[in-house]
């Protein structure tokens, strides 16, 4: 499945149409293959938007039949959430759909990493505690890149953690490396390898929190056209994505 | 509680409910719902570790429980919230269920019902899985 799982329904089609002429028992596999690929991204998506919706649904039949000013005002919260939440989901499709609909335009520049971590941060509403220690640090990128791509792997690192989200920078020349350190259950062997795989969710995924499995895949591509890339191991009891970028 | 619910005391004593999910607007929007509906809502937990502390101490005579939760999940937690308190009734409230999760929730007698804006499915089912509790109960 893996082979395919980059492809875009068009070009796997076409791979379909070229190896058809060639092998039909490879055409009928590469057949199941895709739609193996569609059922998953129909189901993961499913999933993912059925919670907050149907609580948005709940939450405002709920507020026009409630009185009570503290209730309705707590409702009236709850709906603003979860449509954010839907509204970030739904980002995040589009973004694994085509990256190009957030390439950001005009020059590289250098890019203070400490206050990019800070913005990103702030813009995921999150409780959860972020210390970041990059004192000095830039990237040579384009702002809206790096704004994204510390989103997207800040999200994860918030939703998949326990404790601390920790991000470190340090310059190397030509690079400049951000490490975003988060503890909480370790992913196994198989969820390390196939996390930038599009749409793919493991089982600690999957039990912790609604999701689509874009984030880390989108980051990496929005790095790789930065002229950088994101990778993924663990240190520990943690587990750490490093983005590298030019300095 | 209602305002209303209390004032209707006339009738049985309102079922209490434990509600257990991990997402804090679904149990939010739950309470309300219920409280509506007339439920006593005894208490409120985010996965199946702290729904066993909150039966423990509330003894509900029904508990809303998500399936899929971080720690201990939902599949997890039903044994040995049984084995606490034999004639509690359980409802598995989630937002999707593959034939997996029904097959388990048929096999464990767990009535099964996915998320939805709409609490009416939700109290007819509390109400009838309490009621059928309660009849075998009796001798």
């Amino acid at each position: 499945m893996g082979r395919l799982a980059h492809r875009t329904r068009s070009s796997a089609d076409l791979y379909l149409v070229r190896i058809m002429d060639d092998a039909p028992s490879e055409a009928a596999r590469a057949r199941e293959e895709i739609d193996a690929i569609r059922r998953r991204v129909i189901n993961v998506v499913g999933h993912a938007f059925r919670t907050p919706v149907t609580t948005l649904c709940g939450m405002a039949e709920t507020l026009a039949h409630t009185d009570d000013a503290a209730t309705r005002a707590a409702l009236a919260e709850g709906v603003i959430r979860n449509a954010r939440l839907v509204e970030r989901l739904l980002d995040q499709l589009l973004l694994a759909a085509d990256v190009s609909t957030v390439l950001p335009v005009g020059d590289a520049t250098d890019v203070d990493v400490e206050a990019a971590t800070r913005a990103a941060w702030d813009c995921l509403d999150t409780c959860n505690p972020m210390v970041v220690d990059a004192p000095g640090i830039t990237a040579r990128v384009r702002p809206a890149a790096l704004e994204h791509i510390l989103l997207l792997v800040l999200d994860n690192a918030d939703k998949y953690g326990d404790g601390d989200v920790v991000v470190k920078a340090t310059t190397s020349h030509p690079w400049s490396a951000i490490e975003i350190e988060s503890t909480g259950a370790i992913p196994s062997d198989e969820e390390m390898a196939e996390a930038f795989e599009l749409f793919y969710r493991g089982e600690h995924a999957v039990m912790r929190t609604a999701g689509i499995g874009v984030g880390l895949p989108v980051a990496r591509k929005l790095a790789e056209i930065e002229g950088g890339n994101v990778t993924l191991f663990r240190r520990g009891d943690a587990v750490v994505a490093r983005i590298e970028l030019p300095a | 509680m209602s305002e209303d619910a209390k004032a209707n005391t006339s009738g049985p004593p309102p079922i209490r409910v434990l509600i257990v999910d991990d997402e804090p607007d679904v149990r939010m929007l739950l309470r309300v719902q219920l409280e509506h509906s007339g439920f006593d809502i005894v208490g409120e937990a985010a996965d199946g570790r702290a729904a066993l502390d909150q039966c423990r101490e509330h003894a509900p005579d029904a508990i809303i429980l998500d399936l899929l939760m971080p720690g201990m999940s939902g599949f997890e937690a039903i044994a040995p919230l049984r084995e606490m308190k034999r004639d509690v009734a359980i409802v598995a409230y989630t937002a999707v269920a593959g034939d997996f999760v029904r097959k388990e929730m048929a096999r464990l007698d767990v009535p099964l019902l996915l998320k939805s804006g709409d609490s009416t499915p939700l109290v007819n089912k509390i109400r009838e899985v309490v009621a059928a509790r309660a009849g075998a109960a009796t001798p």
